[in-house]
């Protein structure tokens, strides 16, 4: 009898165990820890705001032509560097090129006809080459016209940028607000967080210190929150705020869209 | 020894019992918002529970009325604005161009006036002629307003809040290429109030808005109660407006709330 009453002792002690480590897990998720797991190991765990976050460049354009017409020229490719107001590409536009020379013959003949006017004589009433010199200035603006409408053929670069994608080939059909070129200014890149919750935000503030740890150069550079969103974005259910922190120095090497952990030094 | 057993299983039974209830209490997900509003007997307890959302009284989408090729943009994200300052300008050198043509058409239709005026020619001639120089005045106001539609204007005082385009990108009618919102004032939106729940729902009555991101519980009253549904996840839901009595610090446009408005 006691014997058995000795062993049921251990026996309930396993059982105690087994049933206990349920207990454990099932609390576990209500930790709400994602914070200190996403950290890496390179971040002293402060009371700073820990969010993931992305490479982007300052400005990006993703270009596009105002006319549907074959692609004549494409004057650059990935990775060239641009400067502002360089021709990039240029469009098989006979009819708007045909209008222009069309016009500018027009303004030919309205200059001659005005010259007709021009000597004083009794024939020839001076509202007469007021009116023909009206009607030449009328022709010149339509030249204007058409020559504005002819240069929508060929695209510019609207800053200085790195070519980051061409999307066409010449022969090829650009339709109207097709994006076929995308252009990027890759010497300015910023970091902007893609999951800053809403219960973080409220201690983020501008001109904060914040550690950028660079995963896939894995070195930790410094830097400054220059911006928090006004609106909110819904990630997975999450209210989050995209927060940009301007880099102090940029790393070499860091490309557009790499991942990265920001630690916002809020204290 | 038979005794020794039943001893053992009744043992073995409490144990069991025992470490149950621990193990299921973590397992209870707390519904706090569906409560209130699917189960009948919610009218009872007076109260109408909702997800709500900040959002500013004053905000707007900003959309090109013409289709064209990005000039600039003037703003960014963050940007505090003023009422008339410029935002963004689509490219404008034929429309410019245009005004400039429609201009001399003018000056043409004019001097054809002055020569028939001098001239004494009969009236008739000297009516159409005018009336020619009032159509050519017409085709620049109409010029002039499609140059005007290549810029926009922020409408109030307000802050960016996004901007989807870049200069040299293609915006087409209607595109949203702006959101902005005057964020001195914000209001609270629910976004999941049942039809079930908006019978009880009045003007004019007090509400509790709790917000999640600054824990802390606020006081307000229902300004509007919308007059058609939406459909959320097939439920059919009622926006509700709820204006706070005082706002706090903090506040951010989208944050997420729970409101509890004493309705009837």
């Amino acid at each position: 009898m006691k014997k058995l009453f000795w062993m049921t002792l251990p026996a309930l002690a396993l059982m105690l165990a087994a049933c206990g480590s349920p207990v454990e897990t099932a609390a576990a998720p209500t930790v709400p820890a994602p914070e200190a797991d996403s950290a890496p190991s390179g971040f002293l765990l402060s009371d700073g705001v820990v969010a993931s976050a992305e490479a982007q460049p300052a400005r990006e354009t993703q270009m596009s032509f105002t006319i549907s017409a074959p692609v004549k020229e494409v004057l650059v490719k990935e990775g060239d560097v641009v400067k502002a107001g360089q021709a990039l590409l240029t469009l098989y536009a006979p009819d708007l090129e045909g209008e222009v020379t069309r016009a500018e013959l027009a303004a030919k003949v309205g200059e001659l006809e005005f010259s007709y006017w021009v000597p004083r004589r009794f024939d020839r009433p001076p509202e007469r080459r007021q009116q023909a010199e009206a009607e030449w200035n009328q022709l010149k603006m339509s030249l204007e016209v058409a020559r504005a409408s002819f240069a929508q053929s060929t695209i510019y670069a609207p800053f200085d940028a790195t070519v980051v994608d061409v999307n066409i080939q010449p022969g090829e059909m650009a339709q109207t607000g097709q994006v076929i070129l995308t252009l990027a200014d890759l010497a300015n890149m910023r970091i902007e967080t893609t999951d800053l919750s809403e219960r973080d935000v409220p201690s983020v503030q501008i001109g904060q210190t914040a550690n950028v740890y660079i995963e896939a150069l894995d070195i930790t550079v410094t830097g400054r929150v220059t911006k928090i969103s006004p609106i909110s974005e819904t990630v997975g259910g999450d209210v989050v705020y995209p927060v940009t922190i301007e880099l102090d120095e940029q790393p070499e090497g860091l490309l557009w869209g790499m991942s990265t952990e920001v630690e916002i030094q809020t204290e | 020894m038979k005794k020794a057993y039943s001893l053992l299983v009744i043992i073995l039974v409490l144990g069991l019992s025992a470490c149950g209830a621990p193990s299921t209490a973590p397992s209870a997900i707390p519904t706090v918002s569906l409560d209130s509003g699917i189960q009948p007997s919610a009218p009872s307890s007076g109260r109408a529970s909702a997800s709500a959302i900040v959002v500013p009284v004053n905000k707007l989408e900003l959309s090109f009325p013409l289709s064209g090729t990005v000039k600039t943009v003037e703003v960014e994200r963050g940007d505090s604005v003023k009422a008339g300052d410029v935002l963004a300008t689509l490219d404008t050198a034929i429309l410019e161009a245009k005004v400039r043509e429609a201009e001399s058409v003018v000056v043409t239709e004019q001097t054809q006036v002055a020569y028939i005026i001098r001239t004494r020619v009969d009236n008739e001639r000297l009516e159409a002629a005018k009336s020619e120089v009032d159509r050519a005045q017409a085709a620049v106001d109409i010029a002039k307003a499609q140059l005007a539609q290549a810029t926009l204007t922020a409408p109030f005082d307000g802050v960016i809040a996004s901007v989807d385009i870049s200069p040299a990108e293609f915006a087409s009618p209607g595109q949203v290429v702006i959101v902005m919102g005057d964020l001195s004032h914000f209001q609270i939106e629910t976004t999941d109030l049942s039809e079930k729940d908006v019978t009880r729902v009045k003007v004019g009555q007090d509400a509790e808005v709790y917000i999640e991101a600054l824990n802390e519980t606020f006081s307000g009253r229902v300004v509007d109660i919308a007059r058609i549904s939406e459909t959320v996840g097939g439920d059919v839901v009622f926006k509700v407006t709820i204006e706070l009595d005082n706002q706090p610090e903090g506040l951010r446009w989208g944050m997420s709330a729970d409101v509890k408005i004493k309705a009837e």
